[in-house]
């Protein structure tokens, strides 16, 4: 596919700014940053290309497609960067923008629902159980009581991340697996 | 290097340890107050939460859910012990951002106001790594154990949310860590080399929930060069990676693959050196463990 | 000169104080965001303007003739332009008025291009607002501007180069053979600097020794050089023209008198020391002669290695040897401009734990010209460290601490044709080697350097684009990973030696040697040159030049180059036997002063001295810079600095205090 570069889409490059992703503009692709990341190898997730496309403005290339989200925030190239460029930083930036078009994946959902349901990244009952069996204290984190849980909900409801993060007030856990946590 | 005093401690366990890894906390409860630190509860403490779901869609409301642990450990005016990587790296940074950031600081607490509750900013985050070897010192966990790992071989994984971004996470060369290995070695064992030592497990960011054939793709890759070293045992002192490698060796063996190797978390280690229980201190795993325990401490 | 004097002569100039005004376009570079016209019309509204015009290029041959012009012609008195920098054209516009009757100091210029059109680049209207203000507060200096007259200052005819490398041996060899003392100081035992170390220079891959080692036989025979060799410079007092420098002799504890350079103290020597000049790879003795082509040729006792066996003593023919010496020499003498050519350092791949500098396989460019060289520790056969077999694949990593935030932001400039020189020599010794080149940009900026990578290319050598992440130890190999920027994929080479190109540095000690000569140094440490197109190897410090990669990374073509630049500048300024100084030194005025010394204890520079026989304080105008803070603090206003008078600051800052109107 030819791609035709005239006038560069300045929007997306500035919001990233606005987002995080301040340093951007260091950038001198020199292939630091997708050298050591841990996923290029295996996902079509490749940094580098990512921070050239929003230098190039080609927003439909990164936003519509699901590889910014296969970033396991690593932060080596954020660390190894010799410009400073901060590319994890952009990547978060990419997400939230993102996020705001409704582009989300159902893991990112899975866990906030959680989070704001239970207190916790994941489910409680298997926590309890397994509590039990190896003789741990009775939980008293923001999972053991409804007061906590309300909360974290109340925070929640005043950021924009309810509606980003697709909140619903009906929830039911998929699952005792664990998706997410940090 | 002179010694901290250890001290008391809020206790932070996050999400994974005290629901899926109970026995992990068990072995941090047990073990710490022997080397003269003390933990206390964080009653109430939610999510912290991750960077993969609330940090990538909006940082203030990150920053408040993080605000709101961090005030619970303000009201016990105790600094804060992460025993989570993932956990340490978004609450000192949500801590320095807020100490620094008066805007954001600003934001935050209108929020928190709503819960009745304030950041002020009073408290520190450490990392238990960060404890153990700083403040309580190498010379004192030796003095502390009583069975020594004499001739067992471990892998130490670091896990990347320690480390990076180095300039506000552990104070330690982000190349070159030495302190996880340091720990290690205390117990008697040998920390092994192996290459790519600071990779990633591949679980973090919200990959193991969004592609769970790429998470295990990174595992793979992360394990063969662990193998290299041929370990007797993985140690790490992360939940989530630890869960990566337990139920991410687990996966691979499903698919046929041979990965096998024991994983440890830090304390689960020192407290069987120090003769605690296995069954409180280190009885779920995916991956058996027992071969290990019973060869190197002699523990049905 | 008194107060009376000065008095009458100002109020002379002053009777019919007519001004000049000239505005410059400077192409578009003030005219693009500065409206001339309404800055024009603005001066002409000025008091004692009789005159404004302005220009394409003022500083033209036609606009410096307007000037003139007016000068000769209209009676102009005092000349103020708004133009650009003084300190690239004041100089030119004071010849200006030189060339007439009017004194060259009642010349003002205003920089509304570095203060105005640039900055304000898309502000035009406030742009032109503070031009109009600068061009108010230059008038109103300009009434009160006095006629001055240079100083003449004596100038010895010798020179002092530091360094030895390529870049001072050039220095100190133009200077020596126009005629002038030269004394060359050099820190090791022999001169010939990084490029002794080198085996073949690139773009035409001759044999560094064989192009050098000749220029060092022409230094040490040159009987107008003195070589200070194993020495360093202690100390510098003095000024522009009159230098006194004091230089360390380190003990060598051999006489170099006696001493033949035979080398048989070397052999009887039993103690083994990491030999510093092939990059610690092989080993020396306690008392050694630096390299095979030293010069001078002379041994050296390495007293923190020897164990005082005295076998090198009773070994020694011509009785040169004396180990019980230990005392350091000093040595002083006269100069009347001083040469800095220190070099470089390279950078410590230890601060990029990243590509396991620790490992024996990985080794620095540096230690690779080393091996390649056939006086070098492996005779210039290329051998892994580990274990002495000749490597299959090896890779090379550029920019290892350059374009760099964490280390070194800029571009050590040579990095990239060494490499590729390195490859090329191993392609053509070792054909079936495998090669990688790890690179980011490939700057091969220099005459013949693009036919150079050609060459490389064809010779089979793989460029590779892209930064590499990591470097770890796989068995008896070396995994490189990184990634292919043209393949858009992540790559890793299994590589059996690992290269680190790594970035020249400003030498460790060159903020001490610039506090010692009281010269600049820039962010990276390299010293600062005046101006980096028009003034490349001056300094701050008027007198000193810097030649060669102490001012910042260069090859060695550039070096020479700058080597004999920096001849240059020292000869034309030694020439003559005088030079005139700016006249901007302080002055007493002795009837208001009570002798406080307020101004001696304040004075940066030394340049105040109380006198106690004549109870005066005396000015020394080659040491004064002019900077008035001896004028600002004297409570009876008993020291004016000259050029910048209370009166001529006090109009300044009315005019600008004071509104356009």
């Amino acid at each position: 596919m030819k791609i035709v570069l005239n006038d560069t889409n300045e929007e997306l490059v500035n919001k990233v700014i606005q987002y995080g992703g301040e340093n951007i503009y260091k950038c001198f692709q020199c292939g630091m940053c997708a050298s050591g990341c841990p996923v290029a190898g295996d996902t079509d997730h490749k940094i580098k290309r990512t921070m050239h496309q929003v230098l190039l403005g080609l927003d439909e290339q990164i936003l519509d497609k699901k590889s910014i989200w296969l970033c396991t925030t690593c932060f080596m190239c954020l660390e190894r960067c010799p410009q400073n460029a901060g590319p994890t930083e952009v990547i978060f930036a990419l997400r939230r923008i993102s996020a705001e078009k409704g582009i989300i994946p159902d893991a990112q959902i899975e866990v906030a629902n959680n989070i704001y349901h239970l207190g916790h990244a994941v489910t409680v009952e298997k926590g309890i159980k397994l509590r039990d069996k190896v003789g741990a204290p009775v939980l008293n984190t923001a999972g053991s009581d409804k007061k906590h849980i309300d909360e974290i909900q109340r925070i929640i409801n005043l950021t924009k991340s309810f509606k980003l993060l697709k909140i619903k007030k009906d929830w039911k856990p998929k699952g005792d697996e664990v998706i997410a946590c940090d | 290097m002179k010694l901290l005093p250890a001290t008391d401690y809020a206790l932070y366990t996050g999400c994974i340890i005290p629901l899926r890894y109970p026995d992990i906390e068990n072995s941090i409860r047990e073990t710490m107050p022997l080397l003269g630190a003390n933990v206390f509860d964080m009653v109430g403490a939610g999510c912290c939460p991750p960077g993969g779901a609330f940090w990538s869609v909006d940082e203030i409301s990150g920053l408040a859910q993080s605000a709101r642990n961090l005030s619970i450990a303000e009201l016990m005016n105790k600094d804060l012990m992460a025993v989570c990587n993932g956990c340490f790296c978004y609450l000192k940074n949500s801590n320095l951002l807020l100490k620094s950031n008066q805007e954001k600081r600003e934001k935050v607490n209108t929020i928190l106001n709503q819960i009745g509750r304030k950041y002020h900013g009073t408290i520190s985050v450490y990392h238990l790594v960060e404890i153990l070897h700083d403040q309580i010192g190498i010379e004192k966990i030796k003095e502390s154990t009583k069975i020594k790992l004499d001739g067992a071989k471990a892998a130490v994984h670091y896990g990347c949310h320690l480390l990076r971004p180095s300039d506000h996470l552990m104070a330690e060369n982000p190349e070159k860590p030495h302190k996880l290995d340091a720990l290690v070695e205390a117990l008697g064992m040998e920390s092994v080399y192996y290459p790519k030592k600071l990779s990633c497990c591949g679980a973090g960011g919200g990959m193991r929930g969004n592609n769970p054939n790429a998470t295990l793709k990174i595992l793979e890759k992360k394990l063969m060069n662990i193998k290299y070293s041929d370990p007797d045992c993985i140690v790490t002192c992360c939940p989530f990676c630890f869960l990566q490698f337990d139920l991410g060796q687990k996966g691979l063996r499903d698919k046929g693959e041979d990965f096998c190797i024991p994983v440890f978390y830090y304390n689960q280690l020192l407290g069987l050196s120090m003769g605690l229980p296995k069954k409180r201190i280190a009885s779920i795993s995916e991956t058996p463990r027992d071969g290990f325990i019973k060869k190197f401490y002699g523990v049905d | 000169m008194t107060k009376s004097r000065s008095r009458k002569k100002k109020k002379e100039s002053n009777d019919f104080p007519k001004i000049g005004v000239y505005v410059c376009h400077c192409g578009t570079n003030i005219a693009g965001s500065v409206n001339i016209e309404e800055v024009v019309n603005y001066s002409k509204t000025l008091s004692n303007v009789s005159i404004v015009r302005d220009h394409m290029y003022l500083c033209s041959e036609q606009g410096q003739n307007l000037i003139k012009d007016d000068i000769q012609k209209d009676g102009i008195t005092r000349v103020v332009a708004a133009c650009c920098s003084p300190r690239t054209h004041e100089e030119i516009f004071r010849k200006t008025l030189n060339s007439t009757d009017l004194n060259k100091y009642l010349y003002e210029q205003v920089n509304i291009r570095d203060q105005c059109s640039w900055p304000h680049i898309k502000d035009k209207e406030n742009a032109t607002k503070k031009a109009m203000t600068l061009v108010k507060s230059g008038v109103y200096r300009a009434i009160e501007l006095e006629p001055l007259e240079d100083r003449k200052l004596p100038v010895l005819k010798s020179t002092l180069v530091i360094g030895g490398g390529i870049s001072g041996i050039n220095a100190a060899l133009d200077l020596a053979r126009d005629g002038y003392k030269v004394y060359l100081v050099e820190k090791n035992p022999s001169i010939g600097g990084k490029m002794a170390q080198l085996d073949k220079t690139f773009p035409t891959n001759d044999c560094s020794a064989c192009i050098l080692a000749p220029m060092m036989v022409d230094i040490s025979n040159n009987p107008n050089v003195e070589l200070l060799t194993y020495s360093e410079v202690e100390n510098v007092s003095g000024h522009i023209g009159n230098y006194h420098i004091v230089v360390r002799k380190k003990q060598t504890s051999v006489d170099w008198n006696k001493c033949n350079g035979c080398g048989d103290c070397s052999i009887v020597c039993p103690v083994k020391v990491d030999n510093e000049f092939n990059c610690n790879m092989d080993k020396r003795k306690a008392i050694y002669i630096q390299f095979q082509q030293a010069i001078p040729m002379k041994a050296v006792i390495d007293k923190t290695k020897c164990i005082k066996c005295k076998l090198c003593e009773k070994r020694c023919q011509v009785g040169a040897i004396d180990i019980t010496k230990n005392d350091d020499e000093y040595v002083e003498f006269d100069v009347g401009s001083i040469i800095v050519a220190t070099g470089y350092d390279l950078f410590d791949p230890n601060k990029k734990a990243e590509y396991d500098y620790d490992h024996p396989n990985v080794i620095t460019s540096l230690e690779l010209e080393r091996m390649m060289c056939a006086s070098g520790p492996t005779k210039g056969e290329i051998l892994r460290p580990s274990d002495n077999r000749t490597p299959h694949t090896v890779s090379f990593i550029q920019c290892v601490g350059s374009r760099d935030e964490k280390t070194n932001d800029y571009c050590s400039r040579i990095c990239c044709t060494y490499s590729i020189k390195h490859a090329r020599l191993l392609k053509e010794k070792y054909p079936d080697m495998d090669i990688y080149i790890h690179y980011i940009d490939l700057r091969c900026f220099g005459k013949g350097y693009e036919e150079y990578y050609r060459m490389a290319r064809e010779k089979g050598v793989k460029f590779i684009r892209g930064r590499i992440s990591q470097v770890d130890s796989i068995g008896d190999r070396l995994e490189v990973s990184g990634d292919d920027d043209t393949l858009g994929e992540q790559i890793s080479v299994i590589a059996d030696l690992v290269v680190l190109a790594v970035a020249m540095e400003s030498p460790k000690d060159s903020k001490n040697l610039a506090n010692l000569l009281n010269i600049s140094t820039d962010k990276t440490g390299f010293f600062k040159e005046i101006h980096p197109k028009l003034k490349p190897v001056s300094t701050d410090s008027d007198g000193i030049f810097i030649a060669g990669a102490c001012q910042g990374p260069k090859e060695i073509p550039d070096a020479v180059s700058q080597g004999k630049a920096a001849a240059s500048a020292a000869s034309s300024l030694m020439s003559k036997g005088e030079i005139g100084v700016e006249p901007l030194f302080a002055q007493v005025i002795d009837e208001f002063c009570a002798k406080c010394r307020t101004c001696e204890s304040l004075c940066t520079y030394k340049a105040i001295k109380y006198i106690e026989d004549e109870n005066k304080i005396e000015v020394d105008i080659a040491l004064c810079k002019g900077c008035g803070v001896c004028s600002a603090a004297c409570p009876s206003s008993a020291i004016k600095a000259n050029h910048f008078t209370n009166s001529q600051v006090r109009m300044q800052i009315l005019a600008l205090t004071g509104g356009l109107k």
